[in-house]
C-alpha cells in the first residue's frame, strides 16, 4: 500500500482564531500536512466528541498496521446524514487526513473515498481543509448571483 | 370623585405601574424560544449568508466578520473569490489583534504547548465557557419572566440566566459556566457572566491561555425579525490578558423540528 505524504504549507493557522473542537486538532495532528492511505475498515464508531474509524493498512513489505482516524462529532455527523452503517468492517477506503504529531498510526481525517467512488468528508475544517470549504462556498455565492 | 374619573385614574396608575415594572419591555422582548442550529450543522439552508458559512467552523472575531461582510457587499469585489476575501479578512484581523494581547497574555501564549491539551478525558471540566457557548452543536432556549434557560446539547449543559435583577453572590465559588444575569434591550438579550473557572481558551495568533478569574463574559443575542436569524456577539472582558474586549460571533437559525439529543461521550484516553 502506498502512503503518500504531501506537505501543505499554509499560513492559515497563524492567522485564524483556533477552531472550536473538543480538543484542539493541532494538539495531536500536523494540521498543515496531509497523508493518504488505502485501508480496510475494521470498526467505525459514530461517537462524541469525535467519530473514529479504525482500519488496517498493509505496507509494501506486507506488514499490517492498525490505524485509527478522528473526525467530527457524532452530534454533527448524524445531522448531516451519517449513520452507524456509513462505514462497515471490510470496506476498502482511501482515507486522507492530517498525520499525528508523534508519528503514530492515526490521523485527523479530511476525505474518505470508498471503492465505488463515494466521497465522505466529515472531518475538522481547519488547516488544509479550509480552502476546500471556501471553494464550496464560492460555488454557492455564484449560484445566488 | 365620580366613578368615571376614578376608573380613568386607576387605569392610568396601572399603565404607569406596568411600565415601571417592565410590562412594556416584556411585551417587546424577542421570542427566541426553541431549538437553534448553526451554519456548520445545516449549511444547505438558504437563509445563511455567505459570511455565516465562511465563519461556520472556526469562527470569526466580530471585527473580522463585519470586515468580511463589507468586502462581500462591495460590488468591486464581485470578481474576487470568497477565499481571497476571507484571507484578506484574516490579514485585517491579524493587524487588529496585534495589540490585543497584553504582555502577560503573550507570555502565556508563547508557553502554550498544544501537545499538553488536557481536554481528552471526556468530561466537561476543563472545557471553557467560551467553547460551550460557541460549540457548533444545537442549543435550546427557554424564556421565562424571571430567567432564560440555555440547554446545550454539547455536554448536556444547562445555564440559567437570571433576569430578576439579583446581584452576583459575593462568595459564590467559580464554576465552569459561571453565574449569569441578563436583561432585554429591545430585540437583544444581553447576558453577563462572572465567577467563571478560568479554563483555556484559544486566542488570535495561535495557542491558548486561561483568562483571569475576574473575567466577564458578555453575550448579546439579537433576533433579526426579517428571517428569524439569531446573531450572537460574545465579548470576553479581561484586562489582564486583553487590551480590549476579545470578541467572537456566531449566528443561529431556528430548527423547530429538531430535538436535542443526549450528548454521549466516549473517552479517548489511552489511544494517543
Amino acid at each position: 500500500m502506498i502512503i503518500r505524504s504531501t506537505a501543505m504549507l499554509i499560513t492559515t493557522m497563524l492567522l485564524c482564531i483556533p477552531a472550536y473542537s473538543h480538543h484542539s486538532p493541532e494538539s495531536h495532528y500536523l494540521v498543515n500536512e496531509l497523508i493518504t492511505v488505502t485501508a480496510v475498515v475494521t470498526k467505525f464508531r459514530l461517537i462524541n466528541p469525535h467519530a473514529r474509524i479504525y482500519f488496517d493498512v498493509t505496507t509494501a513489505d506486507g506488514e499490517v498496521q492498525h490505524w485509527f482516524a478522528e473526525g467530527n462529532a457524532s452530534a454533527i455527523l448524524r445531522r448531516r446524514g451519517w449513520s452507524n452503517d456509513t462505514l462497515k468492517p471490510g470496506d476498502v477506503i482511501e482515507i486522507t487526513g492530517n498525520p499525528a504529531r508523534d508519528g503514530g498510526h492515526k490521523m485527523d481525517w479530511k476525505l474518505i473515498v470508498t471503492e465505488d467512488g463515494t466521497e465522505y468528508r466529515g472531518g475538522n475544517t481547519v488547516g488544509s481543509e479550509r480552502d476546500r470549504l471556501l471553494d464550496d462556498i464560492e460555488k454557492r455565492r455564484r449560484q445566488r448571483k | 370623585m365620580s366613578r368615571k374619573k376614578f376608573n380613568i385614574g386607576a387605569a392610568l396608575i396601572l399603565v404607569i405601574a406596568c411600565y415601571i415594572s417592565g410590562c412594556a419591555r416584556e411585551d417587546n422582548r424577542p421570542d427566541i424560544n426553541g431549538v437553534w442550529t448553526n451554519a456548520l450543522l445545516s449549511p444547505d439552508d438558504e437563509r445563511w449568508r455567505i459570511e455565516d458559512l465562511a465563519c461556520a467552523r472556526s469562527g470569526c472575531s466580530m471585527a473580522g466578520f463585519k470586515y468580511l461582510q463589507g468586502l462581500l457587499r462591495d460590488p468591486e469585489n464581485d470578481d474576487r473569490s470568497v477565499k481571497e476575501l476571507y484571507y484578506e479578512m484574516q490579514d485585517y484581523v491579524k493587524q487588529q489583534n496585534k495589540a490585543l494581547l497584553t504582555p502577560v497574555a503573550r507570555k502565556k501564549q508563547a508557553e502554550y504547548d498544544p501537545a499538553k491539551d488536557a481536554a481528552l478525558d471526556c468530561t466537561p471540566e476543563g472545557d471553557s465557557l467560551r467553547h460551550q457557548i460557541l460549540a457548533p452543536v444545537p442549543m435550546q432556549i427557554e424564556q421565562f419572566d424571571d430567567r432564560v434557560v440555555f440547554r446545550y446539547e454539547y455536554w448536556n449543559a444547562v445555564r440559567t440566566v437570571y433576569l430578576d435583577g439579583r446581584a452576583y453572590p459575593p462568595d459564590a465559588p467559580a464554576t465552569r459556566l459561571g453565574h449569569s444575569t441578563g436583561r432585554y434591550e429591545g430585540a437583544t438579550l444581553v447576558v453577563e457572566t462572572t465567577h467563571v473557572i478560568p479554563n483555556m481558551i484559544g486566542v488570535p495568533g495561535g495557542g491558548a491561555l486561561a483568562p483571569d478569574k475576574d473575567a466577564r463574559f458578555i453575550e448579546r443575542y439579537t433576533l433579526n425579525a426579517d428571517n428569524g436569524r439569531l446573531d450572537l456577539e460574545l465579548a470576553i472582558i479581561d484586562p489582564v490578558h486583553f487590551r480590549k474586549p476579545y470578541d467572537n460571533q456566531r449566528s443561529f437559525l431556528p430548527a423547530p423540528d429538531w430535538e436535542l439529543e443526549e450528548f454521549v461521550c466516549e473517552a479517548i484516553t489511552g489511544e494517543y
